[in-house]
């Protein structure tokens, strides 16, 4: 039994003081007035006919006195009695909001039957239960916290969406155990269209194997085609000829005639048709000659006037890196491996020149230093290989022996691609690192490849001779020079043309010296602008539609730069509902959703009573007064 | 609200509390309502004169009143020869005694007389005073006396005016207090006084005895007894409604009571009853009731004490 949040004892404490108070005021009412009259003779007889009531009125009095305060008492504490086993359970309720939720089930999408569903669950809620409401998709989103109101619940309820993201249930379901630890009675209701994220191969936390399990799943529908892949990349050899990689599925038991519709720039520049059996996934290679043309679009629809369940996932976008050449000087006194992966670059402008010759007779955009010493101020950035031992660059420990790549930086945009580690280096210097320096790659604990800024421009170094090395002869090292190429001229790698949305977006900034954090304004698809910031000219953000994001121009040197974000998630295309619905291995209830009758508040009506208790008390003793 | 009540019935009583004791019963202008008094009552003394102001005894007295009849029995050193030698039959002189009558007046002084509200026994004081002023003015011999339980106090017959002073000295001593046995201070006063004479007695009659036999022990003393009742409103006329204890004055025994409308109505019905019983028991036995409220002046009330006197409302003892 429930007391308003009081327990039997303080509301015991209470009802024994207030009781206590009530008989002490009686106490001191018995003192009745005392008058001194001449005989008693003439009030004994009357005195006889009035003491038969006289004991029951008193005892009435105060007895109707307690009943006022029991009234009272009953009212304000508005008990309620529920069965032991339900005291205080908590539920956590977890919203389904991932792009699968976006199925159209008749004229509704899947979302608004959830809703239904979790409205309807929340009129069940028993009073004693404690609800809390999240939502789920790449990451747990909390919305209240435990609370029984269902009116702030509904409020949050019809104010759910989806998006097109993915799901990842088992860290959100990692986050939900954490949410539930420590709660009595935990319940964990799960509202979803049983997604085949959830079969039976996902893990299931530990944590909750305690936790009563339920779901109430939503939607029917199956027929569901999709573009799983668009992966449009120039040609090394031809930039203006464009590779483009398209992945397509049909997640339906029939076969499907389907029409690809890919445009340029906002002009349909070709038209597939392509037939898919039920459950195939196929994989189509197009090259198309798109010039300087950067922006594609890749539509799938059916070649009837038919429509799939899931219209998210039948869009792709993608963006192409620009066709730019830059001019690069090499100063070298002679390294035959690296003139060739300079000379088998068509994307820069070589220029070959002596470690201590006359200067280039154009300006340079990228230098590359075989050993030698830096110039300052140096005049753009730079590749340093194997400075020299006398200069501060290279620590004073002795310097490495027959060592390799035990780490480097994978996510870093010239070694992304590269397989390192089993480069075997003769003899490599360990460089000396201060504050600012990225360490790209390390042998052990020595670093042989970093990252500095100075004077303003990026300096990568390499810490060995590569001829002391196998990397020469190894496929990854043009690629290697060739990437740093690329980055040191500031051109996006083409092959890099599309991003998950949900996951993070690197998006680049100013680099400055100071290495202070800058702000970074991004245009999303549907125009408005949120702002990134970006750390030593880097930074990240989620993208959470699908689409174009722009990264806007600053006023220093930073251009505009485009990032397609697509779905592309087979789980979430993959729109057959699970049934029967299973957690993992664990099989879920279904929640009784018979709505719990709003029991009328009692302290209405015991407040009428302690009203009328109090009018009797009042009228019969204190009516003669009135007279 | 209702717990407080009783605060306010506390201080309604201090307001209302008023000793007895230090307040002078006669004032300053006592003795002039006295002369005006005596003005008054001798214009009924008058009407009153042949039955009341002189008792004329037949008996051993020098003056010839009348003959009559032989009776076996009679003193035969009565006889009157000398009319019995004319007439031929035995015939007894009779003469007439002159005797002076005696007022008495009895003041009760038990403690239901000096209640805190209404203080009767001022109202008695100031009665016994001025009884005693007109018959000493009359020539009457005079003696007052105050009881309380079973204690007789008075002071001694006496005659003249100026009587009064000491008369009003012992009144001022009086104090209120012990309860009333009017039989047994009935009986002492006849003991004390065999000579009948005229006895005010001054009382509220509250004996939880009755005061039937008190009367008829005066009564057979052949005193000519006016009844004097003081009587003050009773608790309901001063009370506020509500429960009250009430206590008695003499015993000190507690009543708790709960004074509704109901009750207060019965209550003044009892004390209407009780008035009415108390004048018949003295009707039924020759003796003067006069009621003395409170509310009325002493004047008024002696005043209409002689009046229903000299109008012959007298008891067959009397005649």
């Amino acid at each position: 039994m429930t007391f308003a949040g009081l327990s039997l004892i303080d509301l015991s404490t209470i009802g024994v003081v207030s009781s206590a108070i009530i008989l002490g005021l009686y106490r001191l009412r018995d003192h009745r007035p005392r008058r001194t009259i001449a005989s008693l003779e003439l009030y004994r007889n009357l005195a006889r006919r009035s003491s038969s009531s006289k004991f029951l009125r008193y005892f009435f009095s105060i007895f109707t006195q307690f009943l006022l305060l029991s009234s009272l008492l009953i009212a304000l504490s508005d008990p309620r009695i529920e069965s032991t086993s339900q005291n205080n359970r908590h539920v956590l309720v977890l919203f389904d909001t991932s792009a699968s939720m976006l199925a159209m089930e008749g004229t509704m999408t899947r979302v608004e039957l959830g809703r239904r569903q979790l409205l309807r669950y929340i009129e069940s809620v028993p009073p004693n239960t404690e609800v809390s409401l999240s939502t789920f998709d790449v990451a747990l989103t909390p919305k209240t916290s435990w609370t029984n109101d269902r009116k702030a619940l509904r409020s949050i309820a019809e104010g759910l969406k989806a998006r097109p993201l993915p799901s990842r249930p088992t860290e959100c379901l990692e986050q939900a155990a954490n949410i539930l630890k420590g709660t009595h009675f935990p319940e964990l209701l799960l509202i979803t269209d049983g997604a085949r994220s959830l079969d039976e191969t996902m893990h299931v936390p530990p944590s909750l194997r305690d936790v009563k399990l339920s779901s109430l799943t939503v939607g029917e529908a199956q027929e569901n085609v999709a573009i799983l892949g668009f992966a449009p990349r120039r040609r090394k050899a031809s930039p203006s000829d464009v590779e483009i990689w398209l992945t397509i599925g049909n997640f339906s038991q029939r076969s499907r005639h389907l029409v690809v519709e890919i445009s340029v720039d906002g002009h349909l520049v070709r038209t597939n048709p392509l037939t898919l059996s039920g459950f195939e996934t196929k994989r189509q290679v197009e090259i198309l000659t798109l010039g300087t043309a950067r922006q594609l679009h890749a539509k799938l629809r059916f070649d009837s006037d038919q429509r799939d369940a899931l219209a998210i996932d039948n869009d792709a976008d993608a963006w192409l890196g620009s066709i730019r050449s830059g001019n690069l000087l090499l100063r070298t006194n002679g390294n035959l491996y690296l003139e060739a992966a300079v000379l088998s670059d068509p994307w820069v402008v070589p220029q070959i020149l002596p470690l201590e010759g006359p200067p280039p007779s154009t300006p340079p955009d990228v230098l590359i230093l075989d050993g030698g010493t830096l110039p300052r101020p140096i005049p753009c950035p730079t590749l340093w290989l194997n400075p020299p031992r006398n200069s501060d660059i290279v620590a004073a420990e002795p310097a490495l022996v027959q060592v390799g790549f035990d780490t480097w930086e994978r996510q870093y945009p010239a070694l992304n691609q590269l397989e390192l580690y089993d480069v075997q280096i003769t003899r490599a210097n360990r460089l000396a690192t201060k504050k600012g320096d990225r360490i790209l790659a390390q042998s052990g604990n020595a670093p042989i490849l970093i990252e500095r800024i100075i004077d303003g421009y990026p300096v990568l170094i390499l810490g060995f001779d590569p001829r002391q090395s196998d990397f020469v002869l190894r496929p990854a090292w043009p690629l290697f020079i060739g990437q740093i190429t690329e980055q040191l001229l500031d051109v996006k790698t083409p092959e890099i043309s599309s991003s998950l949305v949900g996951f993070p977006v690197a998006v680049s900034g100013r680099t400055s010296a100071d290495s202070q954090s800058k702000p970074r304004r991004i245009r999303s698809p549907n125009g408005t602008l949120f702002s990134v910031m970006t750390s030593q000219g880097k930074g990240v953000f989620f993208p959470e539609e699908l689409g174009v994001y722009e990264a806007l121009p600053d006023n220093e040197n930073v251009k505009s730069e485009f990032y397609s974000v697509n779905l592309f998630s087979p789980d979430e295309s993959r729109i057959e509902p699970l049934r029967p619905f299973t957690l993992g291995t664990n099989k879920t209830d279904i929640p009784d959703l018979t709505p719990v009758r709003e029991r009328p508040s009692i302290v209405q009506s015991v407040l009428v009573m302690a009203l009328v208790l109090l009018g009797l008390e009042w009228v019969l003793f204190h009516r003669r007064v009135l007279v | 609200m209702r717990w407080l009540s009783f605060l306010g019935q506390r201080r309604t009583q201090k307001k209302s509390s008023v000793s007895s004791s230090t307040r002078d019963p006669f004032g300053p202008d006592f003795e002039r309502r006295l002369e005006e008094l005596a003005l008054l009552s001798r214009k009924l003394e008058k009407r009153r004169q042949s039955m009341e102001r002189i008792q004329k005894q037949r008996g051993m007295g020098i003056e010839f009143a009348d003959h009559r009849d032989y009776q076996p029995g009679d003193d035969p050193r009565l006889i009157d020869w000398n009319a019995t030698e004319r007439l031929e039959k035995l015939l007894l002189r009779v003469n007439e005694e002159h005797k002076d009558r005696k007022t008495f007046v009895l003041l009760d002084e038990s403690a239901s007389m000096g209640l805190p509200f209404f203080d009767t026994f001022e109202r008695g004081q100031q009665l016994a005073a001025a009884l005693s002023y007109l018959a000493l003015r009359h020539f009457d011999q005079v003696a007052v006396g105050a009881f309380h339980d079973d204690v007789l106090s008075s002071e001694p017959l006496g005659r003249g005016a100026g009587r009064i002073l000491r008369i009003l000295r012992f009144l001022r001593s009086r104090q209120p207090m012990g309860g009333t046995h009017l039989e047994s201070i009935a009986r002492k006063f006849v003991t004390r006084n065999s000579h009948p004479g005229v006895l005010y007695l001054v009382s509220d009659a509250y004996d939880h005895a009755g005061v039937e036999r008190a009367l008829d022990s005066l009564r057979y003393a052949r005193h000519v007894v006016h009844f004097v009742h003081v009587t003050a409103p009773n608790v309901t006329a001063f009370e506020e409604r509500g429960d009250i204890t009430l206590v008695d004055s003499e015993t000190g025994e507690e009543l708790d009571l709960t004074l509704s409308p109901v009750i207060a109505e019965q209550i003044e019905q009892t004390t209407l009853e009780r008035s009415t019983r108390l004048e018949r028991a003295c009707r039924l036995r020759g003796i003067y009731y006069h009621h003395a409220p409170i509310s009325e002046s002493f004047e008024r009330i002696v005043i209409r004490l002689l009046r229903a006197s000299s109008t012959g409302f007298i008891t067959s003892s009397e005649s």
